[in-house]
């Protein structure tokens, strides 16, 4: 009924009145009210989250109505960590809240769309009889027809197409790429996993299967601090939120923790009802200013002088004026403080060489594994010198010796001396850098040393500790050029110094340095950090951040609960990655996959080096040996792709599947075989590097695949040079290109090329600027449409994104997308590609045993210097067997090789063969012909969920106490109690759907998961 | 490592990547700004993502938005929500002006990332879509983090390597007056695209050279 008649009454709706004629009492139709009730009004609740790259992963709960979300709302079931600790939750913010008006908004990218020109060309290619492959090579040969839709791209003109025509097309541009170009032209960009894990792998498991190249990300953004495994061999490794409340003295800069890291800020306001101290340093005042008690407005980029500051103002009282204890033993116990550093005579200034090594000496000290890895340290007691354990030598080659416990001799524990002040042969003049004004002009400093041989020469030796004492400018009474006193503005590191570059109130820094170290020696170092973007964007980045790391070494904070340093920017931490990593580099099927690093890849491919302003040797120190002086920047990085230092994609001027192809007609039969062709065809310069030519036609990339991410709208520094050199759009570059910027190792065009890219494919759920600039857009389920892991590092669950609707429109889930592209692509491989191998370059990878390359000192084959050597002085060279015609069927399958190899992460090895054997049980196995019969199946998003979580230790306990088993024979003391209690729990996907779990300890990390203690990294 | 002057932390200045160099001899006519841009992370978005949301978009001024100090944009004449240019070598990017009290002199700010597409005009010096954050920046590489086979300075992926820096870019900023605000809303005419690719325009040559 429509009650339109009980409307019409209007003017008699008020019944009657009361309180004396305040209130009335009214007759009227009141169903449009219904009309929000209903916006409210759902069927079900799912949980899922946001794969957004914001590291908050917080759990929601997605309304659902009539198939459609209504509304979602946050979760407020975490389980409980500790009974002393706030709640993590309510976790989310405003804009996660919005998140379901992208699912049906007029961004939504609802149907397959393509470029009109190049579909209407493909077209009639394919109209003359042509099959997909040569429809995409008759395109490709006339430049003509490629510029026809290359010069357009960003200026709109896409189309609707289906799905199976540009999955055809794709997979006919990855078949004739692999075979006219190599693999490793093909590429794909995605960012940080941890979001939406499951999605990331489907793009990286095809690319691997195929030979192409996924490219890093978190490097690229620059929110990677190369300090961090600088100092610890750690990429970054961060305490959780809630360890934040365990703090006593925080110190936040260029983090804006209540903007950036909106789910977890209450834990940074909680804590300061307990009395925790907060000093906030940044230019601007910034919302985390705002929680503060003490704001220090250090100019932007100067961060660094600050920090150093406060380390003069820890040293001078906790170091010389009184020696505190703890951070003396800590400093012997966990810093390479006590380890001796040779100096080294140059054009008559004595300066700081490099690490002493136990081979250095004539029986290399007994030690006959990696003594030129070993770096070793006085006995307080007898003055002896000794390697304590600990350094790499001892991690590869070596059991039961790779920990950091205090050696013993006679049952008596060595001690190592911290300083030679007391205990030396004579005091000497060295010179160390000093790079205030730009230019390095050196300062002067006295240190006492003593007289050792060392490859039977006298050599002066001196303490890091005594380098670091004197880079300070500590008075210390050994005369020199040194500090008179805090107010003394000219010597480098004092808090007047600071204050003249930072335009921080020298007594700001002073009481902050001091009590910071004050708090850190009562409470056994819960002195905390909190830095992030604000100084790691910059270029001496790493030296912003070592400059805090010093600080919270000389205070003993790092690893202990409620201290160390907490670094925010880009950090998400993929909690089951060993479980994960076979799934998304294909590891089950292929060894190695290939890998590039994104800064250098676009720096190249972009021609950003080729607008270099930075002269490199402004870089150096006055004292430089300078064995590349009058180099590039862009040269340093073609030397170290050439020494196997960085990766490389494209990695030569010629297609890698032809390199093998050529090896085995020139008499090759196995894998050294081909290595060994390369190196000769190397030398003989018959192949090059790809970087040393970068800009010709050759050693373009030319498929470029971006998923999960909005390269060109957001990422893209240097966004105009990829308008103009990768994609020949319209662009602003506002310069030609810098003729200075032309160096010795790269083949330099006059004219740069544009346009490189013959397709780029964007996969995404919204229309942004990438996908403007694509040439074929595919649209993906949104977070609410798929199943997928989340996890961060600013809490310890892990939760799913969860199919809470049908995928809209004609959208597909990632794992569904790339599955579609692997099936045309294995057709169109059958005829075009069949079984070919592959040459994969494969850089001296970190954690390998592999990264005890080049102990001493740096030789380049191609000057001569020495032999190239894979694996030492040149990439390692792999060959991988590829039948491209079975990619879809390894592609949906957990492959082979997790039975024979077993997995690993970080070194450390396990079998795996119990865990295969339950995915058949709960993924089913496939049933079909072919090289995947009886695997377990990964055809379904939820199998691959379960797939990761199965393998990982930090979702299966069983696997968690068997690596730390393998852990425990390395550093040769028991772990296996850490994970031992939880050996039973198996996280499935149903659980987390319930309820957010909590992950078990793996030695994945360096930190732990427990019951009494919030995550810190160790 | 030693080279570089960095095996003991030492204090580095920003470097000068002389991005506005040339630039401001163009414009030295016209009152401008030379800032150090700045492109920290959004309170309304994460990176582009909710930026572009209609909820988001009303949570906030919408669209792209610099922000400078009071007395950088009295010295220029500029009032909160004009129009400015940001430009150097690399690029220009178009956005309207935040004047807060927050920002210390010599710096700007624009929050990453806001979309292209969405409230950006042409840009007044080359006449396309006013560019993002980045169309500024460039990156540079360091050559210490090049550093391989030399135990924890060893690549990894996404562990070490080379990395994006930006911050130590400036930029020459501008007011652009709102009657020369173009939004570039003329669809592509066949005389305009020959406008736009003048044939000297090099295309990517489309096989190996050879052959």
């Amino acid at each position: 009924m429509s009650h339109f008649l009980d409307r019409l009454n209007f003017f008699k709706k008020v019944q009657s009145t009361f309180s004396d004629g305040h209130g009335i009492v009214t007759n009227e139709d009141r169903q449009w009210e219904d009309g929000y009730r209903n916006r409210w009004r759902f069927d079900k609740v799912v949980r899922s989250t946001h794969g957004v790259n914001c590291t908050g992963s917080c759990s929601w709960n997605v309304h659902v109505k009539n198939g459609l979300v209504a509304f979602e709302m946050q979760a407020t079931d975490y389980p409980r960590t500790r009974p002393d600790m706030p709640n993590h939750e309510p976790r989310g913010c405003q804009r996660g809240a919005s998140f379901s008006w992208y699912l049906y908004s007029p961004h939504r990218v609802k149907h397959p769309m393509i470029r009109e020109r190049l579909v209407t060309l493909y077209r009639a290619e394919r109209a003359s009889g042509k099959d997909p492959v040569e429809a995409w090579e008759a395109i490709q040969s006339d430049p003509e027809k490629r510029r026809q839709y290359t010069a357009v791209r960003g200026l709109g003109g896409h189309i609707r197409s289906s799905w199976e025509e540009v999955t055809e097309i794709i997979a006919a541009a990855n078949v004739y790429t692999a075979k006219k170009h190599g693999p490793d032209r093909i590429v794909g960009f995605s960012p940080i996993p941890a979001m939406s894990m499951i999605s990331y792998a489907a793009g990286s498991r095809y690319l691997s299967l195929i030979g192409g190249a996924c490219l890093s990300f978190y490097d690229w953004y620059c929110d990677l601090p190369p300090a961090s495994p600088q100092t610890w061999g750690e990429q970054t490794d961060v305490p959780e939120a809630a360890d934040w409340y365990n703090s006593t003295y925080l110190i936040v800069a260029g983090a804006n923790l209540p903007m950036t890291r909106t789910p977890d800020a209450h834990f940074y306001s909680e804590v300061r009802y307990k009395g925790t101290k907060v000093v906030a340093i940044a230019p601007d005042y910034a919302e985390y200013v705002k929680f503060a008690d003490l704001w220090m407005p250090a100019k932007q980029g100067t961060d660094s002088a600050v920090f150093l500051a406060m380390g003069h103002v820890a040293l001078k009282e906790f170091f010389v004026d009184r020696q505190e204890p703890y951070f003396q033993e800590y400093a012997r116990t966990y810093t390479d403080l006590p380890m001796l550093v040779r100096l080294d005579r140059q054009d008559e200034k004595l300066v700081a060489g490099r690490l002493v090594r136990a081979s250095d000496f004539a029986d290399a000290l007994g030690e006959n594994n990696n003594p030129e890895w070993k770096t070793v340290v006085f006995d307080e007691a007898t003055g002896d010198i000794y390697a304590p354990n600990g350094s790499i030598g001892f991690r590869w080659g070596e059991k039961g010796n790779w920990n950091l416990l205090p050696r013993r001799k006679s049952n008596k524990e060595i001690q190592p001396s911290l300083s030679l002040v007391s205990d030396n042969d004579e005091v000497v003049e060295v010179h160390l850098p000093c790079f205030d004004s730009g230019v390095e002009k050196g300062m002067k400093r006295n240190i006492p040393v003593r007289k050792v041989q060392l490859n039977g020469k006298e050599t002066l030796v001196a303490t890091v500790f005594d380098l670091q004492m004197a880079q300070y400018g500590i008075d210390r009474g050994l005369g020199g050029d040194i500090a008179s006193g805090y107010d003394d503005i000219d010597t480098p590191n004092t808090p007047a110094w600071a204050e003249k570059i930072t335009g921080v109130k020298q007594a700001d820094i002073i009481r902050t340095g001091r009590e910071f170290a004050d708090n850190a020696a009562k409470t056994r170092g819960k002195s905390m950090v909190i830095l992030g973007a604000g100084i790691n964007h910059w270029y001496h980045n790493d030296m912003n951040y070592r400059a805090i790391m010093n600080l919270l070494h000389m205070c003993g904070c790092v690893g202990q609960s409620g201290g160390g340093w907490a670094h925010y920017v880009g950090q998400e931490k993929l909690r089951p990655q060993a479980g994960w990593l076979p799934v998304a580099f294909a590891l089950d099927w292929h060894r190695p996959p290939r890998h590039m690093n994104g800064t250098t890849f676009f720096y190249f491919h972009t021609d950003q080096w080729r607008y270099e302003r930075l002269d490199a040797d402004s870089l150096l120190a006055a004292t430089a040996k300078g064995k590349y002086k009058g180099s590039q920047l862009s040269d340093y990085n073609v030397v170290s792709q050439r020494l196997g230092w960085l990766p490389s994609a494209p990695h030569f001027n010629k297609n890698p599947l032809d390199i093998c192809k050529q090896a085995e007609a020139a008499g090759a039969t196995d894998e050294k075989g081909v290595a060994d062709y390369v190196v000769e065809q190397l030398k003989k310069g018959e192949i090059a590097f790809a970087a040393e030519d970068i800009d010709a036609p050759e050693n373009h990339p030319r498929n470029l695949f971006v998923w999960r991410a909005n390269l060109l709208g957001c990422s893209a520094k240097g966004h105009e040079y990829f308008l103009k050199h990768l994609l020949g759009a319209q662009n602003g570059v506002m310069q030609d290109v810098v003729k200075e910027a032309r160096g010795k190792e790269i083949k330099w065009h006059d004219e740069a090329p544009i346009a490189k890219l013959d397709l780029m494919v964007d996969i995404n759920f919204r229309m942004n600027s990438t996908g403007a600039y694509s040439d074929i857009i595919l649209p993906t389920a949104t977070w609410y449409e798929k199943d997928d892991l989340n996890t961060t590092d600013m809490h310890p669950f892990i939760h799913p994104l969860t199919e809470a609707v049908d995928p809209g429109w004609e959208s597909r889930s990632d794992w569904q997308i790339f599955k579609t592209i692997a099936q045309e692509f294995s057709v169109l491989a059958e005829k075009h590609l069949g079984t070919q191998k592959d040459l994969v370059a494969l850089p001296i990878l970190h954690d390998t045993p592999a990264e005890l390359a080049q102990p001493l000192e740096v030789k380049d084959w191609k000057r001569g210097e020495c032999e190239p050597v894979p694996g030492k002085t040149l990439p390692l060279l792999k060959v991988v067997e590829r039948n491209f015609a079975d990619t879809y069927k390894k592609y949906t399958a957990l492959g082979p090789l997790m039975v024979k190899l077993g997995n690993n992460v970080k070194g450390i090895d396990w079998n795996t063969e119990k865990e295969y054997e339950h995915l058949k049980e709960i993924c089913y196995t496939i049933q079909d012909e072919g090289v995947s019969q009886g695997m377990p199946s990964l055809e379904e998003d939820v199998n691959v969920c379960e797939t990761v979580l199965t393998l990982a230790p930090e979702t299966n306990g069983d696997v968690a106490v068997k690596s730390w088993r393998n852990l425990s024979e390395k550093t040769g003391i028991d772990h296996v109690h850490l994970a031992a209690p939880r050996e039973d729990d198996k996280i499935t996907f149903r659980d987390i759907k319930a309820q957010p779990r909590k992950i078990i300890t793996a030695p994945t990390w360096s930190g732990i998961e427990s019951e009494k203690v919030s995550y810190n990294a160790g | 490592m030693r080279d570089f002057g960095e095996g003991l932390c030492t204090y580095r200045p920003p470097v000068d990547l002389q991005a506005t160099h040339g630039i401001e001899e163009i414009i030295k006519d016209k009152p401008h700004l030379v800032l150090n841009w700045i492109t920290p992370h959004s309170k309304w978005g994460i990176h582009s993502t909710y930026n572009d949301n209609l909820r988001m978009l009303t949570l906030f001024r919408g669209g792209p938005g610099v922000w400078v100090s009071e007395k950088d944009a009295r010295s220029i004449g500029l009032e909160d929500g004009d129009w400015v240019e940001a430009l150097n070598t690399n690029g220009a990017t178009m956005a309207r002006v935040i004047v807060s009290q927050r920002i210390p002199e010599g710096m700007a700010m624009m929050y990453h990332a806001q979309e292209k597409h969405i409230n950006t005009p042409g840009s007044n010096s080359y006449g396309k879509r006013g560019g993002i954050l980045n169309s500024v920046t460039r990156v540079t590489v360091k050559p210490t983090h090049m550093i391989g086979g030399y135990a924890q300075l060893s690549y990894g992926f996404n562990y070490y390597g080379t990395v994006g820096s930006q911050r130590d870019e400036f930029v020459v900023l501008h007011k652009i007056e709102d009657k020369d605000i173009d939004w570039l809303q003329r669809p592509l005419t066949p005389e305009r695209e020959a406008a736009l690719n003048p044939p000297e325009i090099h295309q990517a040559p489309y096989a190996h050279e050879d052959e």
